[in-house]
């Protein structure tokens, strides 16, 4: 109930703005018209100068909610960041084709060899991608392997002395001051330089691939930012993995290729010009994701599905193939090139940056009886994997609340990295748990107080990277690790994790996750040994495996790819199985208590994402509530003034423009019949037929108006050369701000035929159409505008993204998220 | 020539070879099973039996002899020899003896020499002022032994670093030292630490139980300051446009009741 009075309020106060300018920093910008999916501008007050028409449409606007009272006012317009929101910046990408006349020439030019010469050039780019993500994820692995070796050796050396003389204080500090100032440099650089690069980009990358344009997110700079900032975090000792930035690194290098050029470079190779448009950017951002995942965990086959799982909404099975194709051969290059590092080349024994070791089938079978036990560890996992996020949600909620200022964002990650090093020390200080020393089993080994010849077996747990110690977990002999040990170790690394993950530096939670449930599902093997007596002799690594799974199911939900990831990591098909059980539970009961934390993260950041069906409950629901009205419209032939004005008005920053039928009176705009009398409407509405006859896009407008392409130039100068795709392509993606395009007196009274360049045929719903159905066609053309029509095919409404996306399933049944601006 | 089932008599020869070669490096590995000699004591048997081996495969090509090779390599499902040469192989291997002797295995590396008769001069000392003490046996009050051996064993430890750090360098992974040598690091270790009681750490737990609770307490007060001090994020709520009718309304209202 009190999200309507809410709903209600805002309305209602809308028109007080308009009417007497807002105080300071209170100002609201109005939603002229339809469309929010478009960018805010700045907080905008009042348009100072605007044509009649422009006018026209704002009155009109502001009269359509005049029916509220002035008794709710009070409704603050500002209200602290929440989880039910959608941020006006997150636009969508346009995976529709624009079918202009220019594009239809252009299609129709090419004929059947030419076809033949996109499809091969379009495997080049898959194997290009693989190569590359191959080679990032080698440079990540070899650096990270390098420069913490140093870091340990420094630490262990400072250790080692300090324990014959005294002052163990000393390298505790050297320790946490090492590892702040490494995690500093690679806070700073992501929180300064491309805050977009921070976190593990899965969710970003998801977001993308659902068809919202996250700004940045395939930039060359964010991948610099993000290979450098997974560098240093791992180096800094922070509880987090280099896996889950892999993806992110494999989309952006997939988007990069893909394009043929470097807008941040400048540098244009002039090849694959013909994938220069989002859907083929999408499915080349869901190959490099792939071959991202494929780098990480040497599993081809589950980044394959990840991407299916994940991200892809439009999926075809040459895509598939490719796919693999891409994965295949990103996993490949690395394998080649660390056989090559490791000095026994063509081995091709390290597929991936983390890998599980070979887990060998004859001993580490598993029986019929032990199948409830991994169901029962499934279910621990869930809801450990619940707490986690439960506790990440209040943290990030906290975050972007409080810790929104870089230099903040800073310093804490510099805080957490010297308290990971404090715990780890004191731990590995408080620990008596002694193992002997048999040949190169460890590879920091740190004696501290243990006896000569032996090592404390926390700091193999602790000191080292997070991979290192999964593998140990893993495969260390029995015995390795006593119980209290693996209990301390889950506990701390549990809260360093949870209070990691959301930094501002660029690391993944995958690795994390699965020591966690690596330590815990150890314990689990060994206390079960110790409480059936040695009945069921229970070999801990194979637990410790379990629990790893189910942990990380437990926190990032996934299923299917995360069971074939495991399975290809561990090269053990046998375990498919039992994974698959941990992880079914391990979902099932996370999904009891709440989202997975990837799904999370994205509703933190107010994400207009689109699930994969709508609400259950939202059959009620027609176009005509969804829809956004009334609708800003160009006619077929409009004035440049008339159009440079609607771009340039900040307060409706919208992105697409149903383009009508040219009428005589020159002042009109779409939005006419079909208003019930319930909603009182004043407003100099004139009745104006204006049948639908297209889509044009602000991105088009733009090209237009710079390219200077008016009726009356055309006329003048007869050999102007005719705009191609080519302009419009070679502006993609970064179209230039209308604010940056001079339009001079004279050229506004000249008039724009926008016939060849509108989209003749946008998809259309009729106004009963219900939301289930509206989503599913949004959903699945992955459209940007569907514009809503009545039975004269005129424009009644607009649907995007945001009016969609809007409706959420709560706790307590279909909720509607507000739209708000940063 | 005898039967065909039979061996020839070069072949035969060539097995009681390996048969006495193989006996005596047996004998040798199980005597210098504990403590640990094995590849000082037993590399000339070793060495034997390769060269035994090595006689016996080599004469696969020899036309005479093939069969020779044949019949005693692989001419049944078991095949003994190998077996043994294979054992004989990976217990070698494990003990990584390689690593102790010199290149062409024609004897103890240098630093093996050298860090034997420190090892053997290290435990003549601790038996020396052990049995001093042996009289006043009092529960880890060794300290005579600690304070006269220190030197000569941390000189043993040092040089077991240095050599631990030579294979080190000289290979990419981690190669551990042979068998002899860890064994008799890990043997003088236990005493030292073990029975003797020496290696006493100094454990300042006042000074890192300061040093931890200063770091932990850091976040505290960042956070508190944070929440305090920094100002709350706003979203500016935008109105969507949308048609009110009442029965939008009534719909929502209806789900939320």
């Amino acid at each position: 109930m009190a999200n309507v009075a809410k709903k209600v309020s805002w309305s209602g106060r809308d028109r007080d703005e308009e009417d007497e300018p807002p105080a300071a920093g209170e100002a609201t910008p109005l939603l002229n018209g339809a469309s929010p999916g478009a960018a805010g501008g700045p907080p905008h007050s009042r348009p100072i100068t605007h044509s009649p028409f422009l006018r026209l449409g704002k009155l009109s606007s502001v009269d359509l909610n005049d029916d509220e009272t002035e008794a709710t006012n009070q409704f603050p317009s500002e209200i602290p960041h929440n989880e039910k929101l959608l941020l006006l910046k997150y636009e969508s990408l346009d995976y529709d084709n624009c079918e202009n006349q220019l594009f239809l020439e252009e299609e129709r030019r090419i004929n059947h060899t030419a076809f033949r010469t996109v499809e091969i050039k379009r495997w080049v780019i898959c194997a290009m991608i693989g190569i590359l993500t191959g080679l990032v994820a080698c440079f990540i692995d070899i650096v990270v392997e390098k420069l913490a070796g140093l870091k340990f050796r420094v630490v262990k050396d400072n250790i080692d002395k300090f324990t014959e003389k005294g002052g163990l204080s000393f390298s505790l500090l050297l320790w946490a001051i090492l590892n702040s100032s490494v995690v500093m440099v690679g806070s700073v650089i992501v929180a300064f330089i491309e805050p977009v690069a921070a976190g593990s980009g899965i969710p970003q990358i998801k977001c993308y691939l659902n068809g919202v344009k996250i700004p940045h997110v395939v930039r060359l700079k964010t991948l610099m930012i993000k290979v450098c900032g997974v560098i240093l975090s791992v180096v800094g000792g922070l509880a987090v993995g280099k896996e889950g930035p892999m993806i992110h690194s494999g989309a952006v290098i997939a988007a990069g290729i893909s394009q043929g050029r470097s807008t941040s470079l400048k540098r244009d190779f002039k090849i694959f010009e013909y994938f220069r448009r989002d859907t083929e950017k999408r499915d080349f951002v869901s190959a490099g994701a792939a071959a991202g995942v494929s780098a990480a965990f040497g599993a081809p086959v589950g980044g394959v599905l990840f991407s299916l799982e994940e991200g892809a909404s439009f999926w075809n099975q040459f895509l598939t193939w490719r796919i693999f194709f891409a994965s295949m051969i990103s996993t490949f290059t690395l394998n080649s090139i660390l056989s090559f590092y490791h000095g026994n080349p063509w081995d091709l024994s390290s597929p991936g940056l983390i890998n599980f070791g070979r887990f060998d089938s004859e001993k580490l079978g598993y029986t019929f009886q032990e199948i409830p036990i991994f169901i029962v560890m499934g279910v621990v996992g869930g809801i450990l994997g619940a707490i986690f996020n439960a506790l990440n949600y209040w943290l990030t909620m906290f975050r972007i609340r409080y810790i929104h200022r870089p230099c903040l964002q800073v310093i804490e990650a510099m805080l957490v990295a010297a308290v990971t090093a404090a715990v780890g020390f004191v731990m590995i200080y408080c620990s008596s748990d002694c193992q002997p020393l048999q040949g190169d089993s460890v590879a920091y080994p740190l004696q501290l107080f243990c006896a000569d010849g032996e090592y404390n077996s926390m700091a193999t747990a602790f000191f080292n990277t997070p991979e290192k110690s999964v593998v140990s977990l893993f495969h260390n002999p029995p015995g390795s690790y006593n119980p209290m040990t693996l209990g301390m170790f889950t506990l701390m690394y549990f809260f360093l994790a949870c209070w990691t993950y959301g930094l501002t530096v660029s690391a993944g939670v995958f690795i994390p996750s699965l020591l966690i449930g690596a330590a815990w599902g150890r314990l689990f093997g060994i206390s079960l040994a110790y409480l059936t007596s040695g009945a069921i002799w229970a070999d801990p690594g194979k637990y410790a495996l379990m629990g790893a799974a189910a942990q990380l199911g437990g926190i990032v939900r996934m299923t299917l790819s995360l069971t074939v990831i495991m399975m290809e990591a561990t090269g053990n098909v046998t375990y498919g199985f039992p994974i698959m059980l941990a992880l079914m539970t391990a979902k099932i009961v996370g999904d009891y208590f709440v989202e997975g934390l990837y799904d999370m993260h994205i509703q933190l950041q107010s994400v207009p994402f689109l699930h994969w069906e709508a609400p259950v409950t939202s059959h009620s629901l027609t176009a005509r509530e969804v829809m956004s009205a009334p609708v800003t419209c160009l006619r077929r032939i409009e004035k440049v003034g008339t159009v440079v004005d609607i771009l340039s008005d900040t307060s409706s920053n919208h992105n697409g423009f149903p383009v009508v039928e040219s009428s005589p009176d020159p002042t009109q705009v779409g939005q006419t019949t079909g208003r019930p009398a319930a909603s009182p409407a004043p407003g100099p509405w004139a009745a104006e037929v204006a049948g639908l006859r297209g889509l044009i896009l602000r991105s088009q407008l733009i090209v237009l108006l710079k390219h200077k392409v008016f009726v009356e130039r055309a006329n003048l100068t007869l050999v102007q050369r005719r705009l191609k795709l080519k302009d419009f392509r070679d502006a993609y993606p970064r179209f230039p701000p209308i604010q940056s395009i001079h339009v001079s007196q004279d050229e506004r009274e000249c008039m724009m035929d926008l016939t060849e360049f509108m989209n003749p045929s946008p998809y259309t719903v009729p106004q009963e159409a219900s939301l289930p159905r509206v989503f599913k066609l949004f959903r699945a053309l992955g459209l940007r505008h569907l514009v809503v029509v009545d039975n004269h095919n005129e424009v009644v409404g607009l649907v995007t993204r945001k009016d969609l996306a809007r409706y959420r399933l709560g706790k307590e049944g279909l909720e509607e998220l507000s739209l708000a601006q940063t | 020539m005898g039967l065909p089932g039979e061996l020839q008599p070069e072949c035969r020869e060539l097995l009681v070879g390996f048969a006495s070669s193989s006996v005596r490096l047996t004998g040798c590995l199980v005597r210098s099973a504990r403590p640990v000699r094995l590849c000082q004591s037993c590399y000339r048997h070793f060495q034997s039996v390769t060269e035994q081996l090595k006689n016996i495969t080599r004469a696969v090509g020899n036309s005479s002899e093939s069969n020779c090779a044949k019949s005693l390599l692989m001419s049944d499902r078991v095949q003994l020899v190998v077996i043994l040469s294979q054992f004989f192989n990976s217990t070698w291997e494990k003990a990584n003896c390689a690593n102790c002797l010199k290149n062409n295995s024609e004897g103890l590396s240098n630093s093996t020499i050298e860090f034997l008769n420190l090892f053997n001069t290290t435990l003549m000392c601790f038996e020396h002022n052990f049995q001093g003490q042996a009289i006043n046996l009092g529960p880890s009050n060794h300290t005579e032994v600690c304070r006269n051996c220190s030197r000569t064993y941390s000189n043993l430890n040092a040089l077991y670093n240095k050599m631990q750090k030579m294979t080190e360098q000289g290979s990419e992974h981690r190669t551990p030292l042979c068998i002899d040598v860890e064994d008799a690091m890990n043997i003088t270790r236990r005493l030292w630490s073990r029975t003797f009681n020496c290696s006493v750490p100094c454990s300042d737990t006042v000074p890192v139980i300061a040093v931890s609770s200063f770091i932990l307490f850091l976040p505290v007060i960042f956070y508190l300051s944070s929440f305090l001090h920094s100002k709350q994020k706003k979203r500016i709520l935008i109105l969507p446009k949308r048609i009110q009718s009442n029965a939008s309304l009534v719909n929502i209202q209806e789900k939320y009741s």
